[in-house]
Parts: C-alpha cells; sequence; structure tokens
C-alpha cells in the first residue's frame, strides 16, 4: 500500500497502490495533503470527523471526485484530510466511498502548494493480475 | 486528424518538445468536431490535460465544440505590466528588499486566512458580472486602468447562475491574493528597447521600474472548469456522441445548452480574474506611495489573457467564419487597426507582455498588422517549463543549491512563502524565453519592443 509522484512537465501525477479500492482513496488524500504541505502534516491527530459519501460511474472518476472534494475543503473550510475510516462500495447509485474523515484545521500550516484540481488526463484505475489495486491521477498545480 | 497540426519552435525547442507528450495531445486536438483550418502549438508549448499548454485551436460557433479543459483549469490567468516613473538607479539594495518585503507581507498569495477582501454571496455575483469595472467602482483601481485591459476588464454574457455554489465557496474568500504555482509578482527593469517607436507609444524606456503582475481566477475558476469538464465528459459521449481520444479533450456543441452554460460560467472567471488583478495592483500602488511617495505613479500598460475561448471572427477561404478561440496557455495579439485593438493602441498594435521565471527576461512585444489565421491572432504566453516540479526540486536541493543567494547574487531579491515552491520555479526549469521569444517576432506573430530583466520577485 502507497503512492509515489510520478514526473509531469507542468505537473504532478500520483501513482497509487494497495489491497482494496478503499486503500488507494486513502493513499491519494495522503499523497495530496503530503505534496500540498511538504510532509508537514505526517502523524498529525485528527481534531474532528467528517462523514463522506461520494458516487460516481467508475472507481476511476471517483478518485478525480474524491481529489477534488478534499480541495475544496482546504480551500472553502479550511481543513486538511489526516485519518481515514472509509469503504468503496458498488451499488445502485454507482461506485461509491463511504466513511469517516478526520480533519485538522489549516491553522499555521497553509499550504506550500495549492492544487486546482484531480484531472481526467491519463486517469487509470484497475485491478492488477495478483489481485492488488493500482491507480494513476494527474493534479493540475 | 480533421485539420493539420502546426508547431513553431527551433530546433533546440523541438527537442525540449519531444520530452513529453505536447505533440501527441496538439495531434488530438486536431480531431474535435468543427475544427478550423488547424490547430496551433506555440514555442513555449509543454503537456497540459488534453491540449498542451501553448495550445490555439478555433472551431466553427455553428458546427464545433467548446472545450472546457481546452482552455484550462485557470480561466483567465493573465499577466499585466505597471510602469513606474523611476529609474532603477534611485533603488538601492536595501530598499529595493524593504519593497519586495512589503510587497509580500501586503499581498495575500495563499487562501482563507490572510484574504484582504472577503466578498458576499451578492457582492460575488456582481464581481462575476463586472470584472475589473466591480473593483474600479469599489476604489481598487483607477477608471483609466479599463481602457488598457483585454476587452476593457468585462466580459459580457457572464452570468453567475450558471456557476456552482462549490466554486461561489471557493471564491468569495479568494479575492485580491496571487495564488501559487507559476504566479508571482516581479519588480523589474527596461533593460533593452528594441522598437523605439513603439515604446515611446507604451511610455517605456531605458531603467525605468515596472511591476509585473501574473496571476488568475483562484479557486472559483478551477471549480468552473472542474465542474464543466465533468459535464462535458458526461454529454460528450452519451448525448452528442463525439468520440474522445482522452478524456480531459471532453467537449460539447458550442451552440448545445451545456456548452453555453460553460461559457456563461467561464465569463464569470475571467471577470472575477480581472477584478483579482485590479485589487492586487491596488495593493502594489499602495506599497508604491508608501516607499515611494504619494506622487510616486504605477500606470497600467496592458492586462493580456490566457486560458480563455473567446468569439472572433476571421476570413477563411473567402467566408467570413466566426469561431471560438481556445487559447489555452496564449496570448492575444492583435495588430495596429484591428476592431479589437484597445483604442488606445489603435496606431501601434495591442502590446502582448510574455513573463520569463525570476532570473530570466520578461519580453514586451506588439501585435503584428497581419490579420489571418495563421496564428489566430495569437502568441506564445511564457517561456512554458521542461523541466517538472520534482525534478526541479530534485536539482536545487540535491546540490544544496540556496536560490535566494544566487537569485542575490544577480541583484535580484526573492521572496517566497515556500523554500520548495521558490525551487520549483526555478529558472532552469522553463525553456529559454528569450528564444522563445525570437520565434515568436520570427513567425511574424508579433514584434519585440523592450526586454524587462527581474529586481525582486514575489512567489506564492
Amino acid at each position: 500500500m502507497g503512492y509515489s509522484w510520478i514526473p509531469h512537465t507542468a505537473d504532478v501525477a500520483l501513482r497509487l497502490w494497495g489491497a482494496d479500492p478503499a486503500a488507494l482513496y486513502v493513499e491519494a488524500a495522503r499523497g495530496l495533503v503530503d505534496e500540498m504541505t511538504d510532509g508537514a502534516l505526517e502523524g498529525a491527530q485528527p481534531r474532528q470527523w467528517r462523514s463522506v459519501r461520494l458516487c460516481a460511474a467508475s472507481y476511476a472518476e471517483l478518485l478525480v471526485d474524491w481529489l477534488n472534494e478534499l480541495i475544496f475543503w482546504y480551500e472553502a473550510h479550511a481543513l486538511y484530510p489526516v485519518a481515514f475510516r472509509l469503504r468503496a462500495e458498488v451499488r445502485s447509485e454507482g461506485y461509491c466511498l463511504l466513511g469517516e474523515v478526520g480533519v485538522v484545521p489549516v491553522g499555521e500550516q497553509v499550504a506550500k502548494l495549492q492544487l486546482k484540481a484531480a484531472t481526467y488526463h491519463g486517469l487509470r484505475f484497475a485491478q492488477a493480475a495478483d489481485g492488488t489495486w493500482e491507480a494513476e491521477v494527474v493534479l493540475d498545480i | 486528424m480533421r485539420v493539420p497540426a502546426r508547431l513553431y519552435a527551433t530546433e533546440r525547442i523541438l527537442e525540449q518538445i519531444l520530452e513529453d507528450k505536447s505533440l501527441a495531445q496538439l495531434v488530438n486536438m486536431t480531431t474535435l468536431p468543427g475544427v478550423l483550418r488547424h490547430a496551433i502549438a506555440m514555442p513555449d508549448v509543454h503537456q497540459g490535460y488534453g491540449f498542451p499548454v501553448g495550445g490555439v485551436l478555433a472551431t466553427d460557433v455553428s458546427e464545433g465544440v467548446v472545450s472546457p479543459g481546452g482552455v484550462g483549469y485557470d480561466i483567465n490567468c493573465g499577466v499585466r505590466l505597471l510602469l513606474s516613473d523611476i529609474p532603477r538607479q534611485h533603488v538601492d539594495e536595501a530598499r529595493l528588499t524593504r519593497l519586495v518585503e512589503r510587497l509580500m507581507r501586503t499581498i495575500p498569495v495563499g487562501t482563507g486566512e490572510g484574504s484582504p477582501i472577503t466578498l458576499s454571496k451578492k457582492e460575488l455575483d456582481r464581481v462575476a458580472l463586472e470584472g475589473a469595472h466591480w473593483a474600479v467602482r469599489q476604489g481598487y483601481g483607477l477608471p483609466e486602468d479599463l481602457e488598457r485591459i483585454e476587452d476593457g476588464g468585462r466580459m459580457e454574457g457572464a452570468d453567475p447562475e450558471a456557476v456552482s455554489e462549490r466554486a461561489r465557496e471557493r471564491g468569495y474568500v479568494q479575492l485580491g491574493s496571487l495564488g501559487s504555482g507559476n504566479h508571482f509578482l516581479e519588480i523589474q527593469y527596461v533593460a533593452e528597447i528594441f522598437d523605439e517607436a513603439a515604446a515611446q507609444a507604451f511610455g517605456l524606456h531605458r531603467d525605468q521600474m515596472v511591476v509585473l503582475i501574473h496571476c488568475g481566477s483562484r479557486g472559483y475558476g478551477h471549480q468552473i472548469c472542474s465542474d464543466y469538464v465533468k459535464t462535458a465528459l458526461h454529454a460528450a459521449s452519451s448525448k452528442y456522441k463525439i468520440q474522445l481520444v482522452d478524456p480531459e479533450l471532453a467537449c460539447v456543441p458550442f451552440q448545445s445548452p451545456e456548452g453555453q452554460a460553460y461559457h456563461r460560467a467561464m465569463r464569470c472567471a475571467m471577470n472575477f480574474a480581472w477584478a483579482n488583478r485590479e485589487v492586487i495592483t491596488h495593493f502594489t500602488r499602495q506599497v508604491w506611495r508608501e516607499l515611494f511617495g504619494n506622487a510616486a505613479q504605477l500606470r497600467l500598460l496592458y492586462d493580456v489573457v490566457h486560458n480563455t475561448a473567446k468569439i472572433e471572427t476571421f476570413e477563411l477561404d473567402g467566408r467570413r467564419h466566426r469561431a471560438v478561440v481556445h487559447r489555452k496557455g496564449a496570448t492575444r495579439a492583435l495588430g495596429p487597426g484591428h476592431p479589437l485593438t484597445p483604442a488606445v493602441y489603435a496606431e501601434v498594435g495591442q502590446p502582448v507582455i510574455i513573463p520569463g521565471s525570476m532570473g530570466t527576461s520578461s519580453w514586451v512585444l506588439v501585435g503584428q498588422q497581419r490579420d489571418d489565421t495563421n496564428f489566430f491572432n495569437s502568441t506564445c504566453h511564457g517561456a512554458g517549463r521542461q523541466l517538472s516540479r520534482h525534478q526541479a526540486k530534485k536539482r536545487v536541493f540535491g546540490s544544496n543549491l540556496d536560490l535566494v543567494a544566487v537569485l542575490a547574487q544577480q541583484g535580484i531579491v526573492a521572496r517566497s512563502q515556500s523554500r520548495a515552491g521558490l525551487a520549483e520555479e526555478a529558472p532552469f526549469a522553463y525553456k529559454d524565453v528569450d528564444e522563445v521569444v525570437r520565434v515568436v517576432e520570427q513567425a511574424g506573430m508579433a514584434r519585440r519592443v523592450a526586454r524587462l530583466r527581474p529586481l525582486g520577485v514575489i512567489k506564492g
């Protein structure tokens, strides 16, 4: 389970991997916060929990929606996500991410880098031959 | 490919372009319905989403599409240049440092706290309708600025009803802030004049101090793009049966309800960005007067726009066409006498402002006489990246480079909210802007007027 950054001329691309889809959404959020704060929030304890319920047409689109949701939380509510109790489910509404996210207020740790959006360019979300999951998503800076 | 693709470059720039996917993306642009004549890549082109950054595409208003990703996430990201009456010899290093640090304190770069203006919902909608005119009306700018902004600093046809609540929530607290990434405010001086007559018409002379401001529509515009890329993605395939070679090329017919809604919302973001640059100009002028006295002026030369889709008219094969001109990381350049050239520059041509990167030159050019579909009246918009942000950061930190000290040795005072942010924008991360601008001139897109050198930099 983890994430890494793939070189991209102007922006950043995240590569994610994990045992199940939910793990990838957690890694994506961790990568996003690390990139924004240069790792300053590592080990931060949540101050409050917010519930999440997002549904999309595919796991890949859900990844874009999820990252855009977190970018919105930062800009509109001044919150960083730092802890996760999430599950990914296929329901009648589509591919859904449900659960709770532990957050901390932005406070002193104003983002070193503000991200504009997660994009559909080069978007990938798939199960590998060994049963684990992998994804890639490009973020606009 | 429905039309040819055109790229303007030198051999050296071409080698850099071949390092990423921008050429493939240029070819992808030519597949869109209703595309006119050709797709163009400027010499500063680099990989983007769907369209490369530095891409220009015109589509027919009646039969063509509009692509939110082809405009980009930072709608009406743009550049403006303010001209002072102070020669650089009057400003020693201590005073320059004071100026940069005071600007850094006064102009917020980030989000949330620190933004000087919080808008009510009603007032944000007024910003979206009125653009720079709102700022002037509120006392954040001068009436004479308005004739020196592309389209007069206000886009007609904006409709806040087409903007989501989410975009509004991102916009409330961000007016008057610079943002991070490649956005900056730079104190510069005029180092060299190439065209005396045009320089005189623009009020540019050697050693004059100037201020360059580069920023856009912030979270408000980013969210509008995100919202409509998603709308277009779903409508393109299901409703309009448009085959996309890259989902980020998502587009809808310009005349469709979705296309019209996007265009009305995009115009709101354009107006927001103009108000944003006008407010930042106001704060810059305040600091300037505090340091140089109440009589010290900062006159706006011009404000140019990147990341738009505008309706313009061109003659093609003997027929007048109304076109949706997507300029993603490209600048409009109009020659003298063109009906859209602002009245104050009608005889000389529209100023074109091309920023460099911290340690390098920036340029002022002037639009050329020719008005045809070679470039759809466009030029490049900057130097264009050649290294990824991670590569740039690795090179700076890996070699223990103190970028602030390196720039200081060149007489440039740089201040940034973040060391990493500064490193990612290191001058070597970009193409040679002088070479990019030479291509622009040789191709006949615009003519060089003046070269500017940096003295002070504020980065988000």
